[in-house]
């Protein structure tokens, strides 16, 4: 056995790398943008609203300096400070400094790899996962000018992993016969800091040992807990949300063929010690994938079968990135009646202060019309059915298509015997134009997605009924008119239409109260301009877009917000 | 080597097992839907237990029904002649000699005589927003027995006259026993009153126990469980008097009151603390303070052979009034009248 093990030293940050060729030892790194919006509000029916301004600007300019420092060869540190300076800022007036990252890295002994401070962490989808954004299958490439800056300024954009702060290690062991690496990873991470009277520390703490084959697959054991630490506060009682998940991938790939197995399965506790109210919870979940390639058509088809329990709660896989009981900072009180605006698929791409950046325990806030059969990701609790995704890609990377069909249901019902069903459908289509005519050289991409969901309780009982059907369609147009440089047009719709019970829950994650929602809404929002890049690291975009916001509901009212924005991104 | 691939298998099917229980509630999970959006009806009709009752006999008068669905409901029984007030509140389906019983007692005073009773039940479904209310009579042929010590309820005036007292000589001037207002309870209370401009009080009334013929008031020693409750009433826009209850006790078994070697302690009520109307005061006698005393400086209930009331106001504040009525030691818990 001992001859079989060949501790190994995994992969090295590029930044390491680089540092060791070079011999670099303090270099700079960082980011600079330019933000500007250019907003105009108007209303779109009835009276004219005298108590709204009608034109609001705003924006920003910063710079983000990191210090890339490596003492030894074994050790690199990252601190990046961010200046800022708000529209209309001057002379100092308005400017920000922030500490926005410091992180400590290295590696032990040749073996083990860690990191300190600020660290990105993921493990499985019902483990511990930063989810994809609200209607990110649907809203396709305009989405990305937008949210990219959101996703770089709250840390979204390492590969669905939570910014937390923390430490982390792994190591790996490398094998010569049946198995081809046993790898470890371990994180703790801080989730909210004690008051020192009645909150106490919560952290987080878990691990991964993913045992890959090679061949023919791999297995992870997942596990991860959020918990008090007792004694930080005067507060005595103690939450432990233990989630423990066996994850698969098997495989078998011959001639034209690739099959596999893929899949999740485990349960969760959750448990509040020393609370004689505090019910005790436990849950288990499975999801099991079947799917295939045909090689020379690359078509690829699977099924997921899952069934995740009622009072399955995993904080690290269900907290949510938009917190829909937020409001929008452009024109969060509209109208005559000064209302709270709510969050429309406008603000989804523009407004990071609507975006979760801690893991909370509680199911948070979301709006059914933007997604009803799985706000929480994979991990929503109360779910079954079946998903079948079916797509192509052209080897000649002239079209991709993908559709996805949902057939899910409750495993148990909402405050009734009688159960809620999710229907849902997803196509989504990328043709690159310019593939098809041999020799021209720029690039014309035109990409479509639609998008229909229904929700449906059927019930002797009238109030019982649920009847909520969405439906969202994207089309997108990239022409390339130099090189490098892009003509832009998109239009995407959300219409809402029906009702459903929104769940409300304690602090057990007990539901108290299903308050009805009526939604008969309709969003819509066209964009166009144009972006040149500098470099693949350097962008300026410039785009108007028309948002229109229509409710049924005369006590809502409906407004239009036009907007030229003007952004400047850059890497260095 | 084959272990390695074992433990994983092995793993993969405990685990499956251990992780495989789950509650499936029939009616789902959370709060029920027909207990928040079904309409509200009553599936078993209003009944009373009985229509009268001698509260002095402990008798007592309780509703039953069943409703649709659990519902904020509030039952207000009024007494016709004196306006006494019963309010019993709840959140429930069902009305029961559980939650409805009323033996006789009072929310809002003066307390109930034995007369004839308004008894109305209200139902909020708030969820629905829709209102219900029933309206009935019941007969109240007997009073409440409070346990407890009675002092006085003003209602005897020659035990009335009885009590010592003091009563500066200023302007209107009304230490009395009145009925020209309604009684906490009874017929009678005592009215003080008055503007004194040379000094803070205006009067006080005395009760030694001596007057009951008996040593001391025959209390519990234990100051935790006696209780000195009595009935205030503040007449709407006069509240620039105070009470201050001045308690003292016998410890060395002679007849008088010896402030340097016996206990002797007192009690503030301040009208601003006060609502208009009458209202019950309870103090609790552990819940004393003590200033500087020369007994064993520990209240003892059982030692207290002696208390005054005092009604005192600023001198520059001008006439003051305030009306007292029913005052009784009770042991174990305040009075519930």
């Amino acid at each position: 056995m001992k001859k079989l093990l060949l501790i190994t030293l995994w992969v090295a940050s590029a930044t390491i790398t680089i540092a060791q060729t070079t011999g670099k030892r303090i270099w700079l790194s960082g980011a600079a943008r330019n933000v500007l919006f250019f907003d105009d509000y108007t209303k779109n029916a009835g009276t004219a609203d005298t108590l709204t301004a009608p034109k609001l600007n705003s924006g920003h300019t910063m710079v983000d300096l990191a210090a890339n420092i490596q003492p030894n060869s074994n050790t690199f540190i990252n601190g990046m400070v961010r200046i800022r300076n708000d529209y209309g800022g001057f002379w100092g007036g308005g400017v920000t400094f922030d500490m926005r990252q410091l992180y400590l890295k290295g590696i032990i002994a040749n073996t083990v790899r860690y990191q300190i401070g600020d660290i990105n962490y993921k493990l499985s989808p019902y483990t511990l996962i930063n989810p994809n954004h609200d209607l990110d299958h649907v809203f396709l490439d305009y989405s990305d000018v937008f949210t990219d800056i959101i996703d770089y300024d709250i840390f979204y954009n390492f590969n669905n992993s939570w910014r937390q702060q923390g430490a982390a290690v792994d190591f790996g062991l490398q094998f010569n016969k049946y198995v081809k690496e046993l790898n470890f990873s371990g994180f703790v991470s801080r989730q909210n800091p004690t008051n020192f009277t009645n909150i106490n520390d919560r952290l987080m703490a878990g691990g991964n040992a993913t045992l890959i084959q090679g061949e023919f697959g791999q297995l992870g054991l997942n596990y991860v807990n959020m918990f008090d630490l007792v004694g930080t506060s005067d507060d005595s009682t103690q939450l432990q949300n233990p989630v423990l998940t066996l994850s698969y991938d098997l495989m078998y790939d011959k001639d034209d063929y690739k099959v596999g197995l893929m899949g999740e399965f485990g349960n969760s506790q959750t448990i509040v010690n020393n609370d004689p109210l505090a019910p005790a919870i436990s849950d288990y979940f499975f999801d099991a994938g079947i799917g295939g390639i045909y090689k020379p058509y690359n078509i690829e088809l699977s099924a997921t079968l899952k069934n995740v329990g009622p009072q399955f709660f995993s904080p690290g896989a269900q907290t949510r990135r938009l917190d829909y009981s937020r409001n929008p900072l452009a024109y969060g009180r509209y109208g005559n009646n000064q209302s709270l605006r709510p969050i429309g698929i406008f603000d989804m791409l523009r407004d990071a202060s609507l975006y979760n950046t801690t893991l909370t325990t509680g199911l948070g806030a979301f709006n059914p019309s933007y997604g009803n059969a799985q706000p929480y990701g994979d991990a929503t609790p109360n779910r079954k059915g079946v998903i079948i995704n079916l797509s192509q890609k052209d080897e000649e990377n002239r079209w991709e298509v993908a559709l996805t069909n949902g057939m899910l249901s409750e495993i148990v019902g909402s405050g009734t015997a009688e159960l809620k069903s999710f229907n849902y459908l997803n196509a989504v289509a990328t043709i690159n134009i310019d593939e098809f005519f041999e020799g021209y050289d720029k690039g014309i991409k035109l990409s479509g997605s639609f998008w229909n969901e229904s929700t449906e309780r059927t019930s002797a009982l009238a109030y019982e009924e649920i009847n909520l059907d969405n439906q969202a369609f994207d089309l997108n147009l990239d022409v390339e008119v130099i090189k490098k440089g892009y003509l832009l047009a998109g239009l995407r719709t959300l219409t809402s239409v029906g009702n459903e019970f929104l769940a409300e829950r304690n602090r057990f994650n007990e539901i108290i109260f299903y308050a009805p929602m009526v939604a008969d809404v309709e969003e819509t929002l066209f964009m166009t301009g144009a972006r040149y890049e500098f470099s693949e690291k350097s962008t300026l975009s410039i785009l108007w877009s028309s948002y229109d916001s229509k409710f049924a509901d005369p006590l809502i009212e409906n407004y239009n917000i036009s907007s030229l924005a003007l952004l400047f991104n850059m890497k260095f | 080597m084959k272990r390695i691939f074992k433990y994983p298998i092995i793993f993969a099917v405990v685990f499956s097992l251990v992780s495989c229980e789950r509650d499936e509630p029939a009616n789902g999970e959370g709060v029920s839907m027909s207990d928040l959006y079904e309409d509200f009806s009553f599936t078993e009709n209003l009944a009373f237990s009985s229509k009268s009752a001698d509260f002095s006999l402990e008798e007592t008068i309780s509703v039953s029904a069943k409703f649709s669905k659990p519902v904020d409901w509030k039952i207000t029984i009024q007494g016709v002649e004196s306006g006494a007030q019963k309010e019993i509140t709840g959140f429930s389906n069902e009305l029961n000699a559980e939650n409805t019983t009323w033996n006789g007692s009072t929310t809002k005073f003066p307390i109930f005589r034995a007369e004839k009773c308004i008894y109305r039940l209200d139902i909020v479904d708030e969820i629905l927003q829709t209102d219900t209310f029933l309206v009935d009579t019941v007969e109240a042929t007997g009073t409440k027995t409070n346990e407890g010590v009675l002092i006085e309820d003003f209602e005897d005036e020659i035990k009335v006259a009885k009590w010592p007292g003091f009563v500066q000589s200023g302007a209107d001037m009304t230490f009395v026993r009145s009925n020209a207002q309604t009684a906490a309870q009874g017929e009678y209370y005592y009215d003080m009153g008055g503007a004194v401009d040379f000094d803070f009080l205006i009067g006080q009334i005395n009760f030694p126990s001596s007057v009951l013929g008996t040593p001391t008031f025959g209390l519990s020693e234990n100051a935790e469980e006696v209780y000195l409750n009595m009935m205030v009433y503040n007449p709407p826009g006069v509240i620039n008097g105070f009470y201050v209850i001045q308690f003292q006790e016998n410890e060395d078994g002679k007849t008088a009151f010896d402030k340097f070697a016996e206990d002797g302690y007192q009690y503030e009520i301040d009208e601003t603390d006060l609502t208009s109307g009458w209202q019950l005061i309870s103090i609790r006698m552990s819940d004393i303070v003590m200033g500087e005393t020369f007994g064993n400086a520990k209240v003892e209930p059982n030692k207290i052979n002696f208390f005054t009331i005092l009604f005192l106001a600023d001198p520059a504040s001008g006439y003051s009034q305030g009306f007292i009525d029913y005052i009784i030691f009770t042991e174990g818990g305040p009075l519930e009248p």
